[in-house]
Parts: C-alpha cells; sequence; structure tokens
C-alpha cells in the first residue's frame, strides 16, 4: 500500500513517514500543496493524509481539485482546526476521514487501514482466499491450521493482491504500490517476493492460490 | 407601562367628567330651582290678587298637591290651601326651602310677604302666604341627570381606557417586538440585528445605538474565536508533532541515538510549545492588566537598560548586537508593564530575525511629549506583501510552521495590541536586505534632565557575539 504524507510540519511529517514506513507501508512526502496535488494525480496512491494548512496551496483546494479530476484515492484529512464547520467542509468536498491533532499514532492507522478496506469494498478486516486468512489489522496470515511469518513487503504484497481477489495485478501496479519515491528498488523485486510468498503460502499445500498470468502479471484466487 | 398609561389616561377622563358633571348638575339645578321658585311666588300673588278682589274663599285649588296659607299683616289666617291671574302685588320671599311631609313626599315651600301693593281702592294690604307645592318633577328631572351624568361618565371613562389601553399597546409593540428581539440575541447569534423601520421615529436612534454596539461586539467576538482558533492550531501542532514522534519511537525497539533525535525533536517541539504558551499567558495578562494596571512614571533608561540584560543571552546565541540609546532622564508615564512588553518583543523579535554580525539598536527620545521607540536592525527586512500582515496574531512570513525556529508569530501582535491599548501608533519601514525600522509613539513623555548630568544621551553597546567568541 502506499500512502501520499502531505504535511509541512518538519518533525511531524518526518515521524509520519518513519512510522508508516515501519508498518510496512510505502510513503511518499510533500511539505507543499502544490507539489502534493501534482503526486496526487500522477500516482493512485491507496490512502493520503492531507493537511489542511499547507503551504503554496491549502489542503482544503487539493482536496477539491483531485476529486474534481477524479482521483480516487481515499483522503484522511489531518489538521488543528477542529471547529464543526471545517470539518463538515473537509468531508463535504470529499474527504473520507477527518482526524484532529493531536491524534493517537494507533487511532491513525486504524482508519488508514479502515479508509483502505472501504475504497477496496472489503466490509471485513480479514480476507479469506480458500484456506488462506490475512488478517490486515493484525498483519498475520494463516494457511490453514499453520501460521505463516512474512516480512513486511512480502505481507504487503500478499495484502494487496488479497484486496482484488481474482484480479489480475501487473508487476508495475504492485510495484507502484510497494515502493515510494525513495526506494531505489527495480520492478524484478516483485518476482523475488512472490518466490517468497509461493515458498510460504503455497509450498506445502497442493492447492496452489498464487498464479502467475504470463505477460499480464499475478492474481490470488482459489479457482485456477 | 401600558397599565400606568391606563391608569393615567382614566383618571384624567373620570376627573374631567366629574368636575364638569358636578358644574353642569349645580348650574342646572340651580336653573331649576329659580324656575321652581318663580312658579310657586306667582302662584302666590295669584292668591294675593284674589285676596283683593276678594275671592279668595271662594278659590279652589288650580295646581293638586299645593298648599298655602294666607295671613293679613294682623296675623289672621285669611286663607287656607284653597283664581284670575293679575299681578299688583310686590312678594319678597322670606324663606324657601324644601320640606318633607309625613307621607314622605318633598314639597318646596316659600314664605312671601307683600308690603301691600296699590289696589283699586288704593288701600294698601300687607299679606303673608307660605305656599308649598310639591318639589318631585324638579326631583325626578335632577335625579335623572345625575344618573346620566354619572352612567355617562362611567361609560365615557371605560370607553377612554380601553381606547388608551389599545392605543398604548398598539403603541408599544414595536417596543415589544425590539425587546423580544434583543432578548433572543446572544453571543452565537451577535450578526442579528434590530430592524428600525416598524419603531416610532422616536425609538429609531435606540434601534441604531444598539445595532452599532452589536456589529462592534460581533467584530470583538469574532477576533477572539479567530485568536482562539488560531491558537489551538498554533498549540496543536509541536504537540501532535510530540506525541507522534514518542508513539512511532516507542511502537518498535530502537536504538540509543535514534532515541536521542527522537528525544531532540521532542524538545524542540515542547520549546516553541513553552515559547507560544507564555506569549499566549502575556497577551491574557496584558488584557487583564488593561483594567487594573494604573500608569506610573517609567524611567526609560531603566526599562531599556533591563531589557537589554534580559535579551542578551538570546543575542548571543544568535550572534547578533545590540545597542542602546536614550535621552538622559527620559521619563513616560504609562502602564509599565506594557510598556516594557513593548520594548521587548520589538527587541527580541529584531533578534530573532536578524543574522549573525549585525546589530538591534534600540533608542528612545521625546519630542513634543511623545515618547519615540525606535527599534531598528539591518538585517534581511521584510517584503512589502508581508509588511502590513506581521502584525497580525500567528502571521509569519515563513509560510511554513517550522519548529525549529521557534517562532509563535505572537511578539509583534502583542505590540500591536499594547501600543493601541496605550493610545499611540507605530510605523514600519523595512526594505529587504537592507533592515527593518519599527517607530512605536506614545504619549505621556517627559524629560527631566538633571543638572548633575553630564552628557545629555547615554549610549550602550552590548557586544553580544563579541563577548561569546
Amino acid at each position: 500500500m502506499r500512502i501520499l504524507v502531505a504535511e509541512d510540519h518538519v518533525d511531524l511529517s518526518r515521524s509520519l513517514v518513519e512510522g508508516l514506513r515501519e508498518e510496512g507501508y510505502a510513503v511518499d512526502l510533500s511539505r507543499d500543496g502544490q507539489e502534493a496535488l501534482h503526486m496526487a494525480r500522477s500516482h493512485p496512491y491507496d490512502c493520503i493524509l492531507l493537511d489542511i494548512m499547507l503551504p503554496t496551496l491549502d489542503g482544503l483546494t487539493v482536496l477539491r481539485t483531485i476529486r474534481v479530476e477524479q482521483v480516487r484515492s481515499p483522503v484522511i484529512c489531518l489538521t488543528a482546526r477542529d471547529a464543526l464547520k471545517d470539518r463538515i467542509d473537509g468531508l463535504d468536498l470529499g474527504a473520507d476521514d477527518y482526524l484532529v491533532k493531536p491524534f493517537a499514532w494507533a487511532e491513525l492507522l486504524a482508519r488508514i487501514r479502515a479508509v483502505i478496506r472501504r475504497s477496496k469494498d472489503q466490509l471485513s478486516t480479514s480476507i479469506r482466499v480458500g484456506d488462506l486468512e490475512i488478517d490486515t489489522t493484525t498483519k498475520t496470515v494463516r494457511r490453514g491450521e499453520r501460521t505463516v511469518h512474512l516480512a513486511a513487503k512480502e505481507f504487503a504484497l500478499l495484502a494487496y493482491l488479497g484486496h482484488h481477489v481474482g484480479k489480475v495485478v501487473s508487476r508495475s501496479e504492485l510495484w507502484g504500490h510497494l515502493y515510494d519515491d525513495l526506494d531505489e528498488v527495480g520492478s524484478n523485486v516483485i518476482d523475488v517476493y512472490i518466490a517468497n510468498l509461493r515458498k510460504k503460502i503455497d509450498h506445502e499445500n497442493a492447492a496452489k492460490l498464487i498464479h502467475t498470468r504470463r505477460g499480464q502479471g499475478y492474481v490470488l484466487t482459489d479457482k485456477p | 407601562m401600558t397599565r400606568r398609561i391606563v391608569a393615567v389616561i382614566l383618571l384624567s377622563v373620570w376627573t374631567t367628567l366629574i368636575v364638569g358633571g358636578v358644574a353642569a348638575y349645580v348650574a342646572v339645578r340651580s336653573v331649576m330651582l329659580d324656575e321652581l321658585d318663580a312658579a310657586i311666588a306667582q302662584r302666590a300673588a295669584t292668591l294675593a290678587v284674589l285676596n283683593d278682589a276678594g275671592g279668595l274663599a271662594a278659590h279652589r285649588q288650580d295646581y293638586p298637591g299645593d298648599r298655602y296659607l294666607v295671613l293679613d299683616d294682623r296675623g289672621q289666617t285669611v286663607a287656607r290651601m284653597p283664581v284670575t291671574t293679575e299681578t299688583g302685588h310686590r312678594f319678597s320671599i322670606v324663606s324657601n326651602v324644601f320640606t318633607t311631609l309625613g307621607d314622605g313626599s318633598r314639597v318646596r315651600t316659600l314664605t312671601l310677604d307683600t308690603a301691600g301693593a296699590s289696589t283699586e281702592s288704593g288701600q294698601p294690604r300687607g299679606l303673608r302666604v307660605v305656599y308649598s307645592a310639591p318639589a318631585h318633577s324638579f326631583d325626578r328631572t335632577l335625579a335623572r341627570l345625575a344618573w346620566t351624568l354619572l352612567l355617562g361618565g362611567a361609560a365615557t371613562g371605560l370607553v377612554a381606557a380601553l381606547s388608551a389601553r389599545l392605543v398604548a399597546r398598539r403603541a408599544l409593540k414595536p417596543l415589544n417586538d425590539a425587546t423580544r428581539a434583543i432578548g433572543g440575541i446572544n453571543v452565537d447569534t451577535l450578526d442579528r440585528r434590530l430592524d428600525a423601520t416598524p419603531l416610532p421615529p422616536e425609538l429609531r436612534p435606540v434601534a441604531t445605538t444598539l445595532n452599532g454596539m452589536l456589529s462592534a461586539l460581533a467584530e470583538a467576538v469574532a477576533q477572539r474565536r479567530q485568536f482562539i482558533a488560531d491558537a489551538s492550531h498554533e498549540l496543536r501542532t509541536p504537540l501532535a508533532a510530540i506525541i507522534m514522534a514518542l508513539e512511532v519511537s516507542l511502537s518498535r525497539p530502537r536504538s540509543e541515538s535514534d532515541q536521542r533525535q527522537t528525544l531532540q525533536r521532542c524538545l524542540a517541539n515542547a520549546t516553541s510549545l513553552r515559547r507560544l504558551v507564555e506569549h499566549l499567558l502575556d497577551r491574557v495578562r496584558s488584557d487583564h492588566m488593561a483594567a487594573t494596571e494604573p500608569a506610573a512614571a517609567v524611567r526609560v533608561d531603566d526599562l531599556l537598560d533591563d531589557v537589554v540584560t534580559q535579551v542578551t543571552s538570546l543575542a548571543e546565541q544568535r550572534g547578533v548586537w545590540i545597542e542602546r540609546s536614550c535621552e538622559a532622564g527620559l521619563h513616560v508615564t504609562t502602564q509599565p508593564h506594557r510598556l516594557r512588553s513593548i520594548v521587548l518583543n520589538l527587541v527580541s523579535n529584531a533578534i530573532d530575525h536578524n543574522l549573525p554580525n549585525r546589530w538591534v539598536h534600540v533608542a528612545a527620545q521625546c519630542l513634543d511629549s511623545d515618547f519615540i521607540l525606535t527599534v531598528s536592525d539591518n538585517g534581511p527586512g521584510i517584503a512589502v506583501e508581508h509588511q502590513a500582515r506581521v502584525f497580525e496574531p500567528f502571521y509569519r512570513v515563513s509560510p511554513s510552521r517550522e519548529s525549529s525556529d521557534g517562532h509563535v508569530g505572537l511578539g509583534l501582535f502583542l505590540v500591536q495590541s499594547n501600543v493601541t491599548a496605550l493610545g499611540g501608533r507605530y510605523v514600519l519601514e523595512s526594505e529587504e536586505g537592507k533592515g527593518t525600522v519599527i517607530r512605536v509613539f506614545l504619549p505621556g513623555c517627559v524629560s527631566w534632565v538633571h543638572p548633575s548630568d553630564p552628557s545629555p544621551i547615554s549610549t550602550v553597546r552590548h557586544d553580544g557575539a563579541m563577548a561569546s567568541s
């Protein structure tokens, strides 16, 4: 999952980026409204954390513009203004959630998961494919009775496939959602992670869940 | 109000009617009584004429209910209650009284004397006639009159009272409506205004004044709300940074150097929070001071020394030189706390935004009883587009909320509110790359030059940067 953080406070944005990266998200940071608008247009982020008071262009204008341009990324407004009117304005302009500073880290993470889940039309926090169960909250994966231990990026890749069960996801799409602009890795890293995931999930089972569609990408499904 | 108006109108109407009614009654009664008496005298005279003609004994009564007694000048009864009409006798009325008879009927009794007018025989004959005539017609007419006046008066009074009430109500309705409208205005509905058009012309200035007051109140409340919203915004952002840094740091094991970095970031944000809180408290205090602090003569020399001492460590940190100059014996009669806040904020603001190895000059002088404080620097200056706004609360020239520089954007706002409160004014001149001059003019300056003071100007130089290096 790739997140855009648009926040101009140096220390706050640094903590957000560091924390989110540690949670396995790919994170891009912008400290300026114009730049944030440009970034939101150029990449289909899985979530955008948008501060309202940004230099050069305020967050509400960024929000209005991207919604007019049909950018569908879920947006969580982060703001220190908690007047009811501000909140209503934000939500009316197309924000999916609104968080008043200072907020708790755990709450922010839960809200990010919630808006991503909603944007992918998921009702539950866990995804089931055959006997595979992916819990996006606790970040645990079980295949039948067996608990599968995954690295952060492996989990992120599996979760992304899980959010698009039965649909073919291209390598470049996967790459785009797993890595931010700072990661200097090629898209072949995806093949490495897929190989790892197969080893950990499908190796011991007769029914394979991760499939390669030659020339198209990968798909997670129990109906081959 | 309505009740009082009704009562006053009712009272005056009834008083007028009672006085008028009584006067009318008295006048009518006296006219009627004169007529009654004249009629009785006429009948008595008839008796006298009959007596002269010697036909009195054969007289039969013309008027039912009349009684009479005719006596001659020797007191002998000539006739008793028992007819041509001719006058020759001049009667003088001896007495006229109302008497009530045994059967309860009232009669008017006149006693008349005649000195004896000339008769055909030329013999004067004195007669006394006591003549009573029933007074019931007279009484009935007067009673009817009295009742008419009384009932008519009461009815007129009531009608007057009712119409007074109606008129008063109608006249007071706009006022009542206005009162209700004013009652409905509270701190959340200060945008409402009184409609002056339905008010009578006399009350319109009241509405205009009230509306003016409401506008002023609304503006003050809006300013205060904006200030609180801005202040809470400014408080929350560094707080969010601290909480976020700590929570992220605590979410997994960290190396000592990572933890150190987190703590340093937290400290920087906490420091900027502390500064903000101090400024906010300073502002609250100076607001409070406005009402309570008495004006006093402040020795400017000492004040500048004090302030310079207080900012020396900041100046050393930034490598900025401070100079001060002040006419000797300069005194300002003003609120000391406010003046101190003005000087301190101007000087520390100039140091804060300055560059290393530049200077800040603070000077005080007296001109025509105006106290002039000049704080100048040769720092980076302020761009034209920011010059008008630097005195707004929480306004920062740098658009980003950098926590590292520690500016909260309240220093010049405090200067502005204090200068305004002291009845002064300020001027800002700035050129990018050259520096900034802020002049504050305050009333109430006196120059007490002590004769023993050798130099008219005292200049002290604080070479902050030099001392520390």
